[in-house]
């Protein structure tokens, strides 16, 4: 199969779950999109290397969530300098958070980027305490504190009932 | 209730149709590709060009360096470089380019001044002509015998007028109690003056500047607040935060046109000899012409061009003149050349050395031969 044919199977066969995954790690469904398909466009940059690694899905996540985040870093300085010059602040309105967080769309923009990030990484995709840690680049010890946090905030938001199970224990069948 | 189920529950109506087809991507990755080898070439010739505008100007002990040809970088030439301080607004007025540094907003140690300078240039020369201490602000504007900016200052928000003939300083509060002034527009002997903060429209006296009357963009005074103002001289136009431009009778203050742009938060960015109007959204990268009425029509949307195909791309600064329409984008950081009559992208130039920092909004002005931008502290002149 050529490189061409090759990439094109592998963008149609991983996009949605990875749209799913991404979706839920931003929290928003456009901008995940939008850095997923940058992503997908530098995996096809460098498809002869990127297509041999152990999972080239996993390159492609972790590249769209670099953009995502250089994308936050990048417009909370230039929108918040355009915004000081163009126009001030607007205040928002408290009353509308205290709604959204009954959701748990909202409760999960609450977490901070990396912990919403391994939440999403370990709940949803299913990797384990160590794959979680190889693809954030962090001790498997910062991915249980995160794990464990990041369920915190949402029990305190959402509830006893959204509960899951603890990190240092792992759900049924899945190795830590 | 499982954690993992309920996110795969929130993710369901997820779908790939916001997703481009492979062939797609694959030419974007190309695309990038080849751009990306370019910018690296051509932002390498710009830093030469630059540094050795600069050494000269340093080895010269003077501010702006001589006239220098340089290599020709994708059909914009350096022409020279001015050394100015800080960063700020530049615009061209008068038969002068203006350049302010704000001093980082800092009042003086008496506290009773802004800290900042308005430089004023001799466009043809790159001469420094009068250095005005004090004057200092955004959303500048040339009209009625001055040079207006809306200057926020340590706790100074206050309009700042500078006489075009005696440079004397003078600074109006507009609005009690105080609040930034965001541009003004002057129609004859009527300074309108655009107040966010309360949602409204002066009109003031350009002698006594005494209010004439108050104009609500919406029915209460936080409903719409204006973003921008423009003129031809006769006809003022106000864009506003919900997207709104609203032509009014520079003289009387009446309503003669309106529309919505498909956008929020639009700043007009400048009306052209033909009568085009543009503008942009503050976060957007996508800039739309405003076709006004002559005679008394109605204002029409005309067309709209986004400036890169990056999601993440703003725009920084858009300038008329020197034959084209020029803007400057962040991410990437590039000069962008738009063909006015085809309203086509028709040149890309890096703005290599461009710190989001301090140089954004990116300060652009244009005469009508060269496009002068600042970079960190140098007011760089390009020639197309």
């Amino acid at each position: 199969m050529g490189d061409q044919a090759a990439f094109d199977e592998f963008y149609i066969g991983t996009r949605l779950n990875l749209l799913r995954q991404l979706t839920m790690m931003t929290g928003d469904r456009e901008q995940a999109a939008d850095v997923l398909q940058e992503a997908y466009a530098r995996a096809w940059q460098r498809w002869r290397r990127v297509s041999r690694l152990s999972d080239p899905a996993a390159w492609v996540r972790t590249v769209a969530w670099r953009v995502a985040i250089s994308q936050h870093r990048r417009s909370l300085v230039a929108s918040d300098r355009l915004r000081r010059y163009f126009a001030p602040e607007v205040t928002a309105d408290p009353t509308s958070v205290s709604d959204r967080a009954l959701d748990l769309r909202a409760a999960l923009q609450l977490l901070s980027p990396e912990h919403r990030r391994a939440l999403v990484l370990y709940e949803m995709c299913g990797l384990s305490i160590a794959q979680v840690a190889a693809e954030t680049d962090v001790a498997e010890g910062t991915v249980k504190s995160r794990l464990a946090r990041a369920r915190t905030a949402l029990v305190a938001v959402l509830g006893p009932q959204y509960d899951a199970v603890p990190a240092d224990v792992g759900p049924e069948g899945r190795p830590l | 209730m499982n954690l993992a189920d309920l996110m795969n529950e929130l993710a369901d109506d997820v779908d790939t149709r916001s997703m481009p087809d492979p062939d797609r991507v694959r030419r974007i990755g190309d695309e990038v590709r080849r751009r990306h080898r370019s910018r690296l070439a051509v932002g390498a010739a710009v830093v030469v060009a630059v540094a050795v505008s600069a050494a000269a100007a340093l080895a010269a002990r003077d501010p702006r360096s001589a006239p220098e040809p340089v290599r020709p970088v994708e059909g914009v030439r350096v022409v020279r470089t001015v050394d100015i301080p800080g960063s700020g607004a530049a615009f061209v007025g008068d038969g002068s380019l203006w350049v302010v540094d704000m001093a980082g907003g800092r009042l003086t140690d008496d506290r009773t001044a802004p800290a900042g300078d308005l430089y004023q240039l001799d466009p043809e020369s790159g001469e420094v002509l009068d250095r005005i201490p004090g004057a200092v602000g955004g959303w500048p504007a040339v009209g009625g015998g001055a040079v207006w900016l809306s200057t926020a200052a340590g706790d100074l928000d206050v309009l700042t007028r500078v006489d075009l003939t005696t440079h004397e300083v003078t600074r109006i509060s507009t609005s009690h109690p105080r609040t930034l002034p965001h541009g003004v527009a002057v129609v004859g002997d009527t300074l309108w003056v655009a107040s966010y903060g309360t949602g409204e429209l002066l009109l003031m006296d350009t002698d006594s500047f005494a209010v004439r009357r108050r104009i609500h963009l919406g029915g209460q005074p936080s409903d719409q607040a204006p973003q921008g103002l423009v003129t031809d001289g006769s006809s003022v136009w106000v864009s506003d935060d919900k997207g709104v431009v609203t032509r009014f009778d520079g003289a009387t203050g009446t309503v003669t046109s309106r529309l919505e742009l498909p956008a929020h938060e639009v700043r007009l960015d400048g009306i052209d000899a033909r009568g085009i109007l543009y503008a942009n959204a503050v976060r957007g990268n996508t800039v739309f012409e405003i076709v006004t009425g002559a005679g008394g029509a109605p204002d029409e949307i005309g067309r709209e061009l986004p400036l890169t195909p990056e999601v993440d791309s703003m725009l920084g600064g858009l300038t008329l003149g020197a034959g084209a329409m020029w803007v400057a984008t962040l991410n990437p950081d590039d000069l962008v050349r738009v063909d006015a009559e085809s309203f086509e992208v028709t040149g890309r130039t890096p703005l290599a050395g461009l710190d989001h920092e301090s140089n954004v909004p990116v300060a652009i002005a244009a005469t009508h031969d060269a496009v002068w931008v600042r970079i960190d502290g140098k007011v760089v002149e390009l020639a197309p």
